[in-house]
């Protein structure tokens, strides 16, 4: 469903769809009357995209069955066409569809939470003693080692975890570090443009940060990938045909906002 | 980033930091497996037949609600969020609830 701010009629559009070249011509049909209409019936139903955001959820059982390339490209459409920071697009995408690649990274990034659970793993009486090496350490390495995702590491360190949960396709997400102002912020916004659009085709995905520790800590597989200047791993996207089906609402705690309006400030939750 | 202030908590101690927490309908669960395959933190597991949360202190749900999702019967409910405390105590969280109109 389209919400427009602009009556029919008013601002840009209209008689020039003749003049655009073919593949452009995507742009919606023109509005009907009755928007003010449309908009008081918001406030009792939801729109088609609204419901894709909030029913969409992660997904961690794959089939094995590989996504056809042309979904891929279509993916890769949607996220060519995100917004960024002056118009810089600082991202590049690395597709990855050989098991091999994608087994090799979930091992080395593996070795490493190895290695980090070695330094953290103060539990059982003998290791009593790595409690103040740990503080230490999750402070100062406080979003690698935020409590929620704890257990995952040594999870990950024994194998028992498989990152990529057995998709058949792995995006990685590479921002160019000279982007303007926030380029990981653009990459994250072209990934999410790139989620939606694979959830739209009956596709599942699943955001996997993980494997920044092979790239942060390792060089193999920047170099076997051919990660260079001016790109580095901001993230990594994979996709698959879903197991079962995994869409749908589920609670979530509230988050408190701050809205200042008429010259005051209030708290919704 | 580097966290100057406040008592980095103890990863296992449950007084510190309190885990998701997910209720079952135990006597319409048919033990499909489903959410045990789905549960990121690996929390879950079947036991006879029932799908069941891990009850031992190192078992830490973080709350996604991937298993009530993706739970065929709608056995599954999320009931409680994590909450930390020191220096990630959780801050301007409110109660669960689905999405609001």
């Amino acid at each position: 469903m389209q919400v427009h701010d602009l009556a029919p009629g008013e601002g840009a559009g209209g008689d020039e769809d003749a003049k655009l070249p073919p593949g452009m011509d995507i742009r919606p049909p023109a509005e009907p009357r009755g928007w003010r209409e449309r908009v008081e019936r918001l406030r009792s139903e939801r729109t088609g995209t609204e419901d894709v955001i909030l029913k969409r959820r992660s997904v961690r059982i794959y089939r094995k069955r590989q996504v056809p390339e042309f979904m891929v490209r279509r993916i890769l459409e949607a996220g060519r066409f995100a917004p960024s920071a002056g118009n810089s697009q600082p991202w590049k995408f690395v597709v990855i569809r050989d098991p091999e690649i994608i087994r090799g990274l979930t091992e080395t990034t593996s070795k490493v939470a190895g290695l980090f659970n070695w330094f953290l793993n103060y539990q059982g009486r003998r290791f009593s003693w790595r409690l103040l090496l740990a503080r230490l350490f999750i402070r100062a390495r406080a979003n690698d080692l935020h409590p929620a995702p704890f257990s995952a590491i040594p999870l990950v360190a024994d194998g028992r975890l498989d990152l990529y949960h057995g998709a058949p396709t792995v995006i990685l997400v590479l921002k160019d570090v000279r982007g303007v102002s926030n380029p990981d912020l653009d990459c994250g916004i072209a990934g999410q443009n790139m989620a939606l659009a694979a959830h739209s085709m009956g596709l599942g995905t699943c955001w996997v940060s993980f494997t920044k520790l092979a790239f942060q800590y390792t060089r193999a597989w920047s170099k076997k990938l051919g990660i260079r200047y001016p790109y580095k791993f901001v993230s990594s996207l994979a996709i698959g045909f879903p197991v079962g089906q995994p869409d749908r609402m589920v609670p979530r705690p509230t988050a408190a906002v701050d809205w200042f309006e008429g010259g005051t400030k209030r708290q919704v939750l | 980033m580097f966290v100057p202030l406040g008592r980095i908590p103890r990863y296992d101690d449950p007084r510190e930091m309190r885990w998701g927490r997910v209720q079952f309908d135990t006597e319409r669960c048919n033990g499909c497996n489903m959410c045990v395959r789905v549960c990121p933190a690996s929390v879950l597991v079947l036991d006879a037949k029932k799908a069941r949360m891990i009850t031992d202190r190192t078992a830490q749900c973080i709350a996604c609600g991937d298993c009530a999702a993706i739970c065929p019967d709608g056995v599954i409910t999320l009931v409680e969020s994590y909450r930390f405390s020191g220096a990630y105590e959780t801050r301007d969280r409110g109660e669960l609830l689905p999405p609001r109109l």
